[in-house]
């Protein structure tokens, strides 16, 4: 068995695992929803982080910055600003409420018959359309990942998928709570750890790492032989004029209005007892 | 959804008029302002602050690419929008007492109204 295989089993059997303790725990809507609100501060600061921290944040966005450089870093500003937005304007009114959930909150005010109806649907459009992306994505991680054993891209979907239901059915909010914790702390060190790598690669020399971005080589040009370099500093590779510009007020106007609305990031801030808690939490 | 089962006892903070009382106390519109008076403010400055960076990189990118040190002024930019941000993070929960400080003189006070009417009730 590779080492990669051996990983990938511990870290589902310490999920499932946590799943387990957590399906021994909860009783009634309160405890399966919001983790019986006793979720502290810094778990769910920590959990917020790993529900943002996505595969798109990990992989999707490293790899927009290995093509297009600074464009693809512009996802991260907007991903990292958007953080405010939930901080400012979607926190402060849905945990005050003690709701669960925004459609509670609306439901609480309004006649709540066609608010519900409306918030499931809203909810479960954005929801499928991100799982959609987030599927495929991890879909193609592990058969990357597991190559040797030969898993095909629909198998990998469909086991992703079940190991998914599995967390979210059996667990509810305190084992998703729990899952994010790790994901997030694992993705944080190994983050933490390759920029280490990356710098020692360079001496530890920001200037010649910077350097080494500025003039990456792209491949030899056929008439002379000269190397044919391009410069990862510079922006614009993704967004090119006439409409460049545009293009990226309104990737930032979707990056910062639009994650504050997504409904796992929503349905978080229930958890928490206090307010303070979760505001520390946020911040 | 079941409906929770009724308290056995019915307390006088779940009157109609506890709403439209708190809604009359000098500390809920203290309350009120003082949030507004944090939130809109910083929420205009984060917009206008983010979106000064797409819009300088998309409309002037020559400007940007000027190299400052090892890196230019787009990433320098960017790079400052992490400081920005932490930095109202950091307003919003200093503030945030105060607001919490408004919201437990309220519940003192309903508290505090309770018990006086019960006493008055017996």
């Amino acid at each position: 068995m590779s080492l990669t295989l051996v990983l990938f089993l511990a870290f589902i059997a310490v999920t499932l695992g946590i799943t387990y303790w957590a399906a021994q725990r909860s009783k009634g809507a309160g405890a399966y929803f919001a983790a019986g609100r006793r979720i502290t501060a810094w778990q769910n600061g920590v959990a917020v982080a790993g529900d943002y921290m996505s595969a798109a944040s990990f992989l999707g966005i490293a790899g927009l910055i290995a093509f297009f450089g600074y464009d693809g870093f512009m996802y991260s500003v907007g991903w990292l600003v958007a953080y405010l937005t939930v901080l400012l304007l979607v926190a402060e009114p849905l945990r005050n409420a003690g709701k669960y959930t925004m459609a509670d909150v609306l439901a609480y005010r309004l006649s709540p018959r066609p608010v519900r109806a409306m918030a499931s649907m809203s909810t479960l459009t954005v929801s499928t359309f991100y799982m959609i992306a987030q599927m495929v994505g991890a879909g193609a991680l592990v058969t990357l990942l597991l190559k040797d054993s030969g898993i095909k891209f629909q198998y990998a979907v469909i086991g992703v998928g079940l190991l998914m239901i599995v967390y979210v059915v059996f667990g509810g909010m305190l084992a998703t709570t729990w899952v994010q914790i790790v994901k997030a702390i694992l993705l944080m060190s190994g983050t933490i750890l390759l920029s280490i790598l990356v710098l020692a690669h360079f001496g530890f020399s920001f200037g010649s790492f910077f350097e080494a971005v500025s003039r990456v080589k792209v491949g030899i040009d056929p008439n002379t032989g000269a190397d044919v370099t391009k410069d990862f500093l510079q922006p614009g590779l993704r967004f090119k004029p006439p409409y460049g510009a545009l293009d990226l007020i309104s990737l930032g106007m979707a990056l910062i209005f639009g994650t504050a609305g997504l409904p796992h990031i929503l349905v978080r801030f229930s958890s928490t007892r206090c307010r303070t808690r979760r505001l520390r939490g946020t911040a | 959804m079941p409906r929770e089962a009724p308290d056995p006892v019915v307390k006088p903070t779940q009157d109609e008029d506890v709403w439209e009382h708190v809604a009359a106390m000098d500390e809920f519109k203290l309350l009120l302002i003082a949030k507004a008076e944090f939130v809109i403010p910083a929420v205009v400055v984060f917009v206008v602050y983010y979106f000064l960076l797409p819009i300088s990189v998309g409309y002037f990118p020559e400007v940007m690419d000027k190299r400052v040190g090892p890196v230019n002024l787009a990433y320098l930019f960017a790079l400052s929008q992490c400081f920005v941000a932490w930095l109202i993070a950091a307003l919003y929960v200093r503030g945030a007492r105060k607001f919490d400080d408004f919201g437990s003189r309220i519940l003192n006070h309903l508290e505090k109204r309770d018990a006086e009417r019960l006493k008055e009730l017996q």
